[in-house]
């Protein structure tokens, strides 16, 4: 065993003394662990935020009765408590609104009584001893209560009053009481709400005579069949769980889509580990015969690589997790911003490290790198000592390799179409599955490219640009072994960068296009919403009559936007006035020539954005049963249309046929078009300054604006996206730099030699980097089409999948060519180092070094 | 790089780590919550609630109904009720209404702002098996959820519980929680009874420590008790205590204990001593007699005696009178009560002892008998403050 620990000691030996090459493999460890990490903590947090604001408003209730499309009326409650229906039953008014005390965070008002509301909650103290002095205090209007910690936070007294906006509107409440509770799912929840009495949330928020939820604990299944038997139209009782299993469906398929783009990018440090410890192995191969001339066991010969490969990956994973944690922290914020833009506003910021995320990312790290680390392992034990001296052997076998591997290069390529449209694999984790087989598939073929493409070209550019330039592509050719791997690795890199970009890209320029069809209107007026880009609040009367009255209105049109609950689960209804609704959509699939859609949508069909259409299966002429307070209505589908706003999706019903089966006259946002001869900002300015006398803030756009708001919110949904597309290529870069690096310092002696025999600095410069060129070049190259294939993949599969949006194919040049920029600066800059030092070197002192 | 330096730095960095792993999730720990209020003006002793202080023109169905101008009030509905082969039942219905702010605008346009809380508390006495069932309810007393309405006649809610006047003599009651439920008609042999001073009975020395009380002695009570899957037909009486008022006790008086007798010769009696907190008995105790033909009688504190004949002690020793010897010289009356069951303590929101009684004694030195209900307040908390 002694001479075991021998060899490790030579292998750490060898570490140190590839200073070099050990810190760049280091850092490519590093940034694909902290890459995941930082994802995985972004989204464990983000979850952990949902699920304690979703605690925080559902409690400990276990069913809950929504209203679709309207609120529930307030007698039904009161009916049904008086008729021993409900037995632990609390009503609920809640919303969000802005607190200027407390830096314009996000809180949420939870209208309760505290009298019904105490077995849900953990708010009220372990006994009912303080619920006599709480409802006394809080029943008087507009006071609330709030967290020890939130107070703290802020340097709020009792009796402070604090001023909030909702829905555009201002106002006030007293805080006449502070909870501090050890609770530790309670104290995070509670930072972000105010706790006031119903009546005060009622008035505060306009919902008199209405309540937002029931919330009940229902112990027996007896109970809930009374409760159905009873319920009428245009209500339903879900249980919690199956509440909270929607959110976390949606947010869950965006979650899925960032993890495995993370991983994304630690399969590119893998490649670049295999690619450096592959290498690293071919250039001891002396050494290795050496090992095993003097009597090491192939065994040992195998586990010195894997601990090389584990003290690297240790050491690259440990500061992965600490820079992974500092990114996460980061990017939690950017995360829980989509996920308030797409599905839902959370109130809870601050969330512990989980440390699920720190061992994942720990295993990971240390497994990718000793996986990788198995074929270059099992490589170095082939070594005899009587092939130890003879490169040509390795580089010859490797070529017969080739021809099989290229057979395996097309098995992936079928293995990952079956799995990418079989209907048995319809998982995005399958999908991901399959882009990471297509993308070694690629590589594969990359390096048969090389094989092919070398000679022919070293022909060529000895013809027509020189004696060095020609040796250059014929050194890359007769070093194969190293240089396939080094380029396809590098290939692997760049396309993941090629493939995001323009994903991102492509949905960029759709959502675009579809902004340009679909904001048909010059002027768009709505209820601010800082929390997402939906909003629902309605317009106050008042100021829909001072926009009515502007004169030089040509076509005016209203949306009311409300939740209805359907029979395959929640939507959103988008009830509309705009009879031009028809020119204005895109459609996937439409059931009736353009023109006569309206009068179909007037004949109760309804058009559904693509989103729902796949979320819940549907297609057209299918019915959709949704509930109303007539009871359940069937509507037929006349149209799919494209839609980017929401990955929910929603409906779109003509007022009329709204009206005929809800109460609500709401309006939640107006379009306006102008006289043809008046001037866009002057009217909006002019509508400003007429809502502007009310009480209510409106935003005013006009259709620029919209747009650009509209972007701005896009942009968000993909920072991290972009992060992640700019790690992997600072991953690739490195890559890139350090596998340059690794093959020059490996050839110095080959450099002296040429130096020896006459070639000059020029030359040699010009060989070199020629070399490292060509390298950077193919890589570039090959990235292309792997590229262009991973962001089909991403655009028509995964994105369709995670969000249930069909983009555009937008085949993108600049993505491309930044693609093969990248490849090629950093292998220009890898050369850098190394012909620097072999310029300071004498020919001799090369030589003799050996 | 020195080969020692780097095996110092990879322990530590893995020290780190496992430091960052461990910290991340403190576990958790089971504590509670508690609320720190701002100081409640409400509760200062200056307040705008009406005081009973003078006499009262009493107009029914409309006085059955809340007076929410006073603090507290409340309606007591309890009785004796036998199954045709002699299973004894008692049972209690008890609506309090508090209000917890005099400010009475209408400022919030919500149905459910209110300064009115609902308690109810709810006890049947299984006497054959020894059985005590006691629950409670609260709610506020707007959005539907309790109150009380004249809409033409009297009714009172909390919740699932409640007495809905038929017609006008004729009540419905009907409560029930968890495996227990009563459904009675009750219907008033004798009318109104006030008490006091045509209904304004005094409670301490200053204005206004006194409350409106009448009742309704006699009331015939037929209906269904159940009892998990057993359902009793039942008959007897009950009776009927409306009473409201705004501090009602005097700062002294920490408790009382209350008699409502029915003999069987049809006449009532209402009792009540107010306990001082130097353990003496207040000059205004006083009680009511209710003849066969609705005739009443009061009584002051020195036309009767209350002995205690035997106490009872509660498993955390707080101990109760439990038998009683009770003489009306001037009717010539000499009782002894004894509970039906010793445990009937209600642990409520406050906690009192609230019981049937069995009656038995003389009258005119021939026997009589009857059943009533006691009402033993202040024994395990002072009611100063709560009433």
């Amino acid at each position: 065993m002694k001479s075991v620990g021998l060899l490790l000691k030579f292998s750490l030996r060898h570490l140190v003394r590839q200073g070099w090459q050990t810190i760049l493999l280091i850092i490519g460890i590093l940034l694909g662990v902290a890459v995941v990490i930082a994802i995985d903590y972004a989204n464990e947090s983000s979850k952990k935020a949902i699920s304690l604001s979703t605690q925080s408003i559902t409690g400990k209730a276990t069913h809950q009765i929504l209203a679709s499309g309207s609120g529930i009326p307030e007698e039904y409650f009161a009916e049904m408590v008086r008729n021993g229906v409900f037995n632990e039953a609390s009503p609920v008014i809640e919303g969000y609104v802005n607190v200027s005390e407390f830096d314009q965070q996000a809180i949420l008002i939870l209208g309760i009584d505290p009298l019904l509301d105490f077995p849900f909650r953990q708010y009220y103290g372990d006994d009912d001893s303080q619920l006599n002095q709480l409802i006394s205090i809080i029943s008087e209007p507009n006071t609330g209560i709030i967290a020890q910690d939130l107070a703290d936070e802020f340097d709020l007294q009792l009796g402070d009053v604090i001023n909030y906006i909702f829905e555009g509107k201002p106002g006030k409440l007293k805080i006449v009481g502070f909870i501090s509770t050890d609770e530790p799912i309670a104290k995070e929840s509670l930072k972000g709400m105010i706790i006031v009495d119903i009546s005060t949330a009622q008035s505060a928020f306009n919902k008199i005579g209405i309540l937002d939820r029931i919330e009940l604990i229902i112990n027996e299944p007896k109970e809930e069949t009374i409760i159905k038997n009873q319920l009428p139209s245009g209500l339903v009782l879900r249980s919690t769980s199956e509440q909270n299993q929607q959110l976390s469906n949606m947010v869950g398929a965006f979650q899925l889509n960032l993890t495995a783009l993370s991983l994304l990018a630690l399969v590119v440090g893998g490649f670049l580990i295999y690619n450096t410890m592959t290498f690293s192995v071919i250039q001891r191969r002396e050494l290795i015969g050496l090992y095993r001339s003097i009597g090491f066991y192939r065994s040992e010969i195998f586990f010195m690589i894997i601990f090389e490969a584990l003290v690297i990956g240790l050491i690259g994973t440990i500061f992965g997790v600490l820079v992974g944690i500092a990114l996460g922290r980061e990017t939690v914020n950017l995360i829980l911003q989509t996920i308030n833009d797409l599905y839902y506003v959370t109130t809870v910021k601050s969330v512990s490290i989980p440390s699920v995320s720190v061992i994942k990312g720990i295993l990971l790290g240390i497994f990718a790198t000793i996986l990788v680390s198995i074929p270059p392992a099992i490589e170095a034990t082939q070594v005899t000592p009587r092939t130890a001296k003879i490169r040509s052997g390795y580089e010859g076998k490797v070529r017969k390799n080739l021809i099989i591997l290229s057979f395996l290069g097309v098995m992936l390529f079928f293995i990952s179409y079956y799995l990418l449209y079989s209907p048995y694999f319809q998982n995005l984790w399958w999908s991901f599955g399959a882009t990471l087989l297509v993308v070694i598939g690629f590589s594969i073929f990359a390096a048969l490219g090389l094989f092919l493409i070398l000679p022919i070209l070293s022909k060529v550019l000895k013809k027509y640009f020189g004696l060095i330039p020609g040796m250059a592509a014929r050194e890359l050719y007769r070093s194969l072994s190293r240089t396939a791997v080094a380029v396809s690795s590098l290939m692997v890199a760049v396309s993941v960068t090629i493939g995001m970009a323009m994903m991102i890209n492509s949905f960029r320029y759709t959502v675009s296009i579809w902004l340009r069809e679909t904001l048909a209107g010059d002027i768009y007026i709505s209820v601010p919403n800082q929390f997402s880009n939906r909003s629902s609040a309605y317009i106050d009367q008042e100021s829909v009559r001072s926009i009515y009255e502007y004169p030089e209105i040509n076509k005016i049109d209203t949306l009311l936007t409300t939740n209805g609950i359907s029979d395959f689960g929640d939507l959103q209804i988008n009830v509309i006035t705009n009879d031009e609704i028809a020119y204005e959509r895109i459609f996937t699939k439409i059931g009736a020539p353009t023109e006569n859609i309206w009068n179909n949508l007037l004949l109760e069909k309804i058009l559904i954005a693509e989103p729902l259409a796949n979320r819940f299966d549907l297609d057209i002429n299918d019915v959709l049963p949704i509930e109303t307070p007539a009871g359940k209505v069937g509507f037929e589908i006349i149209g799919i249309f494209s839609d980017y706003t929401s990955s929910q999706g929603y409906i779109m019903m003509t007022r009329s046929v709204f009206e005929k089966y809800w109460k609500n006259e709401e309006i939640t946002a107006i379009s306006i078009n102008l006289d043809k001869d008046k001037n866009v900002n002057d009217a909006v300015r002019e509508i400003k300054s007429r809502v502007g006398q009310n009480n209510q803030q409106l935003l005013v756009r006009s259709n620029q604006n919209l747009r650009d708001d509209v972007m701005v919110v896009f942009d968000r949904t993909f920072a991290i996206t972009n992060a992640l597309r700019f790690i992997a290529t600072m991953v690739s870069f490195i890559g890139i730099l350090s596998a340059t690096l690794i093959i020059l310092l490996d050839r110095k002696r080959e450099f002296g030699m040429l130096k020896a025999i006459g070639f000059r600095q020029k030359e040699l410069n010009q060989l070199v980097l020629t070399e490292t060129g060509l390298m950077g070049f193919f890589a570039g190259i090959f990235a292309i089409p792997t590229g262009i294939v991973i962001s089909l993949i991403l655009v028509y599969v995964i994105n369709l999948r995670s969000f249930g949006w069909t983009i555009q194919f937008y085949l993108d040049f600049w993505s491309i060519s930044q693609g093969v920029i990248i490849a090629m600066v950093a292998a220009f800059i890898a050369a850098i180092y190394p012909l620097n030092r072999l310029n300071k070197l004498k020919p001799i002192q090369v030589i003799r070094d050996e | 790089m020195n080969k020692k330096y780097l095996l110092i730095i990879f322990i530590l960095l893995i020290a780190i780590t496992i430091f960052f792993v461990l910290t991340g999730n403190q576990p958790a720990q089971l504590s509670g919550s508690n609320i720190t209020f701002l100081d409640d003006q409400n509760n200062t002793e200056k307040n705008n609630y009406k005081k009973a202080i003078d006499r009262m023109d009493f107009v029914f169905p409309e006085d059955h109904a809340a007076h929410p101008e006073y603090l507290t009030e409340w309606w007591y509905y309890t009785g004796n009720l036998l199954t045709d082969d002699g299973r004894h039942f008692g049972y209690q219905l008890t609506f309090f209404r508090r209000a917890i702010s005099d400010q009475f605008n209408d400022s919030s346009p919500s149905n459910w702002a209110s300064n009115q809380i609902y308690l109810a508390h709810f006890a049947v006495t299984d006497t054959a098996s020894n059985q005590h069932y006691v629950f409670d309810q609260i709610s506020r007393g707007s959005a539907g959820l309790a109150g009380t309405s004249v809409d033409p006649l009297f009714s009172i809610w909390l919740k699932d519980w409640g007495i809905v006047q038929l017609s006008d003599n004729v009540f419905q009651m009907n409560a029930g929680f968890d495996n227990i439920e009563i459904n009675f008609i009750l219907t008033d042999l004798k009318g109104i009874i006030f008490h006091g001073d045509d209904g304004l009975s005094q409670k301490g020395s200053e204005i206004g420590n006194a409350s409106y009380y009448f009742s309704q002695t006699r009331m015939e009570t037929v209906g269904t008790i159940r009892i998990s899957d057993e359902e009793f037909d039942v008959n007897g009486f009950s009776w009927m205590d409306h009473e409201f008022g705004t501090s009602t006790l005097g700062s002294n008086q920490i408790g009382w204990d209350w008699f409502s007798i029915q003999l069987d010769n049809q006449t009532e009696i209402m009792l009540f001593q107010i306990r001082q907190d130097d353990g003496s008995i207040s000059e205004f105790s006083s009680g009511t007699i209710i003849f066969e033909d609705g005739r009443t009688e009061n009584l002051v504190v020195n036309d009767f005696r209350i002995d205690v004949l035997d106490t009872w002690q509660t498993s955390d020793q707080i101990s109760y009178p439990n038998k009683w010897e009770i003489n009306i010289e001037q009717i010539n009356l000499k009782m002894e009560i004894t509970p039906l069951m010793n445990d009937q303590e209600m642990i409520l929101f406050f906690r009192y002892w609230e019981g049937a009684v069995r009656i038995n004694g003389t009258l005119n030195g021939e026997e009589i008998t009857g059943y009533g209900y006691v009402e033993l307040t202040g024994y395990a908390q002072s009611m100063q403050g709560v009433f």
